[in-house]
């Protein structure tokens, strides 16, 4: 867990780049820091580790103080994946990985598992990639071993600063995913810094939205897609958020039971765990109007039709706006 | 591909100046001048003009289609003309010799007459060279085998050894020179190398250390960077001239007082640097310079004396162990080349051992051997400076002067030398910690590295080939600058330059400048294999990256 209390940073000049900053990121899930370049996201996540030191506030990791630490001992703790990769380009990919196990004196033995282990973990094979040098690789495969250096001692918290900006997006696309399956596993406390919001929406347990220092909005992506919490939120998740809001929606929690019909649609299958807004396209652009869905194994399992989207998207509003409602009494109570 | 104008260019070089231009000048002894001859005037037969027709061929060969034929046979023909150029005139030398008499005319004072190579010879082997060079370029560019290069590169070369040790080449000036002298030129040039090894040890320490400090405190780096540049612009007679009175004076010193005035400085220099940690900070503008300037002065003061005696003591001693007659001594200097030879054939293995067992232990022999080096030369050094002090009764009496600091001599040449080596070496070192990736360093940072693990992991080794180049640069023009020390009485091949330029002997000249030129070669060669060793093949400039 990391919690950030009152946090200011200001930095000599008079730029005060991280202003009352209160933020907790729980244990076991994704954060996600979103803003316009020089919002002091990264600042913010250099606070944490110590690389630069706060003005005010304080910052605590697993409910200690990050000043009780030394520098040195708290920054080995914390897994840090840097904006520019920062590979040492005078070590092996193996080398490279191995440093902070290394820093921490671990044996030989332990360390070739552990980066072997890693490699693999990443999609790298160890026996083809170990041995060479980082500017061998593509930009991909350096991006990986950046993520793949930053989990080298097995830190519970991570902190991750652009991790897959430097490429193309369908490269970013499968890096996202794999991420996020082994973060299924291995589930890591992680600050995730992006300026890309679908990247937040796809990655975030939970969205950070900054602007010149302060945090505007603190929300999971489904709420900060339904309900932005002023112009800029809004103006920022961009003129689509109920489209990308159905991204955040399977296919298999709308879709219907199949009928004896289903078989004979000549629209082509979509998988189950493709996202509604997919989904939609699929129908849209095709100009069907329902479309099997099908399992994993290709088995028939269900049918979405247009009208059964346009349902769900009005129960979601529905919903949301019974929320709003709710929440607007509160308020008048409360001011009352 | 074109034609190979490189080796078109040599064989016309070549063969117009084996033609046009005197190949040897008979003289009658060392300094009278001689009569010259031409390729055409050597009696005999057609085999002389055999050269002529050789040095042609390549402008054929170099018409052809580029592949490794032509690189294979324009290397062959450069080899060849490189050997014949120097053998053929010594077979006709022998011939004129033989009737020297007859050639140089009666009443010529013959005493050890000999053949002075002439301009024609010296122009065809460049021009042997140039051709042999072009057929290297194809053979690179085909990716001929390396076996097949190395043999190309250094045939020729060889042969030539293996001619001048049999006897072959007795006949041309300089090898009568050597064989006159020889021993002479090994004192000359273990003085020089000395010079050279004892100047770039101690510039080592110093301008690795002014680098890291330039790099470190910007504030200060321009001033390091602008005192080294000046250095290198004073001449170096006129560095003799400065040094000669401070020198000389220092050398009546006692010892024990200059140590104490050692220590006062440093503990000066401490204070002020103390001082400007603390105040230097607030002040602006004048008040800042001046300060900086008392710390830059404080420290200036320590450090010129300490290398002053090091400088000068370390070059007695390490002449002293590598020339001394003392058994001890030369049983160390034996024991010093088997450990060399074993350490540089150990790690030759390590590099071609594929199974990774055995090649950790090859290292580890390696290492060893490395150590036991380090160690006898240790050794070497402290029994050479127990005889070097052995002269001096008792500690109270040691003079500086004791210690081998004088106002002519080694002393002043070897600081002067250590001081032209501060140029490329700051520089480099501070160019290349300063360009050492930020992001880099950075990431170091945040997985949790300390500033010193920082230095050693990741700053120096990414700086080290820029270092590197500095060390090279700095040992080749210090091989230069050394000839110079002659001037002082301080030896080195420059005795030989210099008497010879007042002798106008242009063998012994030679005598000096040839062993000058193959120490700078050699020196170079043997900083860049360092340099493979060193640096890591994921940031080395040329060549492939490591097998994957
Ligand atoms: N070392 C520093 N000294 C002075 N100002 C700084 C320093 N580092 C950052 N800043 C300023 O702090 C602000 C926040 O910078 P920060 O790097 O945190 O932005 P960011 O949100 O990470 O931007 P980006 O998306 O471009 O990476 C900027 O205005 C920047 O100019
Ligand atoms: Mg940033």
């Amino acid at each position: 867990m990391i919690e950030f209390e009152g946090v200011v940073k200001d930095f000599p000049g008079g730029v005060r780049a991280v202003d009352a900053l209160d933020l907790t990121v729980e244990k076991g899930e994704i954060s996600v820091l979103i803003g316009p370049s020089g919002c002091g996201k990264t600042t913010s996540m250099r606070l944490v580790n110590r690389l630069i030191p706060l003005t005010s506030g304080r910052i605590t990791v697993d409910g200690r103080d990050n000043l009780e630490f030394a520098p040195e001992e708290l920054r080995r703790k914390i897994g840090y994946a840097i904006q520019q990769i920062g590979l040492f380009p005078h070590m092996t990919v193996g080398q490279n990985v191995a440093v902070v196990p290394r820093l921490l004196g671990w044996e030989e033995q332990r360390v070739r598992q552990r980066v072997d282990g890693l490699l693999e973990l990443v999609g790298l094979d160890p026996d083809v990639q170990r041995d060479v040098y980082p500017r061998q690789l593509s930009g991909g495969q350096q991006q990986r071993v950046g993520v793949a250096r930053a989990l080298g001692a097995d830190p519970p918290i991570m902190l991750m600063d652009e991790p897959f900006g430097a490429v193309d997006p369908i490269t970013r696309a499968v890096l996202q995913d794999e991420f996020l399956q082994i973060q299924a596993t291995i589930a890591k406390t992680v600050l995730f810094v992006t300026h890309d919001i679908d990247e937040a929406i796809k990655m975030g347990d939970r969205i950070a939205v900054m602007r010149t220092g302060r945090l505007v909005q603190y929300a999971t992506p489904d709420e900060l897609l339904a309900q932005p919490v002023d112009d800029f939120v809004r103006a920022f998740v961009g003129g689509d958020r109920h489209l990308k809001r159905l991204g955040l929606v399977r296919v298999r929690d709308v879709m219907a039971e199949p009928d004896e019909r289903t078989p004979e649609l000549d629209g082509e299958a979509v998988l189950e765990h493709t996202s509604v807004r997919d989904a939609l396209s699929v129908l849209v652009g095709r100009g069907f109007d329902a479309t099997p869905v099908v399992d994993a194994q290709g088995r028939l399992c269900g049918v979405i039709t247009l009208n059964g989207l346009r349902a769900a998207v009005r129960r979601a509003a529905r919903e949301r706006a019974s929320e709003e409602r709710a929440s607007e009494e509160r308020a008048a109570e409360g001011e009352a | 591909m074109p034609v190979n104008r490189v080796a078109v260019l040599g064989s016309l070089i070549a063969g117009l100046s084996l033609f046009f231009l005197p190949l040897v000048e008979l003289k009658p002894n060392r300094l009278a001048s001689g009569i010259p001859f031409f390729l055409l005037q050597f009696e005999g037969d057609v085999r002389y003009l055999a050269l002529f027709v050789l040095a042609l061929l390549p402008l054929v060969v170099a018409l052809r289609r580029a592949d490794v034929v032509r690189g294979a046979l324009l290397a062959g023909l450069g080899n060849a003309l490189l050997f014949l150029t120097l053998y053929l005139p010594a077979v006709a030398g022998e011939v004129l010799l033989a009737d020297a008499a007859a050639w140089l005319g009666e009443g010529v004072r013959l005493s050890n007459p000999r053949l002075l190579p002439s301009a024609g010879l010296a122009l065809g082997l460049f021009g042997a060279y140039t051709v042999l060079y072009g057929g290297l370029r194809d053979l690179v560019v085909a990716g001929a085998p390396r076996s097949l290069r190395v043999a190309a590169a250094w045939g020729g070369l060889l042969l030539v050894v293996l001619a001048a040790l049999s006897g072959r080449f007795d006949v041309y000036s300089v090898v009568v020179e050597f064989q006159a002298r020889g021993q002479q030129l090994a004192q000359r040039t273990v003085e020089h190398v000395m010079f050279v090894a004892v100047a770039l040890s101690i510039g080592l320490v110093l301008g690795v250390g002014l680098g890291l400090w330039a790099h470190r405190d910007r504030r200060a780096s321009p001033v390091i960077l602008y005192l080294v540049g000046i250095i290198q612009t004073v001449p170096s007679l006129a560095l003799f001239g400065v040094l000669l009175v401070p020198l000389a004076r220092l050398g009546d010193q006692l010892a024990t007082s200059v140590a104490l005035a050692l220590v006062a400085s440093l503990a000066l220099a401490a204070a002020a640097l103390a001082l400007y940690r603390t105040i230097g900070q607030r002040l602006r503008g004048a008040a800042r310079q001046v300060v900086l300037l008392l710390v830059t002065v404080s420290a200036a003061v320590p450090v010129a004396l300490f290398t002053v005696v090091v400088a000068s003591f370390s070059f007695r001693v390490s002449l002293l162990a590598f020339t001394s007659a003392a058994p001890a001594l030369a049983n160390l200097r034996s024991a010093m080349l088997v450990a060399l030879i074993a350490a540089v054939g150990l790690q030759l293995a390590v590099r071609r051992q594929r199974v990774d067992t055995a090649r950790r232990s090859l290292a580890r022999a390696a290492w060893v051997g490395w150590g036991a080096l380090a160690v006898t030369l240790v050794v070497a050094l402290v029994t050479a400076s127990q005889l070097f002090l052995a002269r001096v009764e008792s500690a109270a009496t040691l003079t500086v002067r004791d210690l081998g600091v004088s106002g002519i001599g080694p002393a002043p040449a070897v600081i002067a030398l250590t001081l032209y080596s501060l140029l490329p070496l700051v520089r480099n070192t501070y160019a290349g910690l300063t360009n050492v990736d930020p992001a880099v360093i950075d990431s170091g940072r945040g997985m949790g590295m300390s500033a010193p693990q920082r230095f050693m992991q990741i700053e120096l080794p990414l700086a080290l080939p820029v270092i590197m180049a500095g060390v090279r640069n700095a040992s080749v023009a210090l091989v230069g600058i050394a000839a110079i020390a002659t001037v002082i009485g301080a030896g080195g091949l420059g005795d030989f330059i210099l008497g010879g330029i007042i002798n106008t002997s242009i063998d012994q000249i030679l005598l000096g400048a040839i062993p000058a030129v193959l120490l700078a070669v050699l020196l170079d060669a043997v900083l860049r294999a360092t340099e493979q060793l060193l640096v890591s093949p994921g940031i080395r400039v040329s060549g492939e990256a490591a097998p994957s």
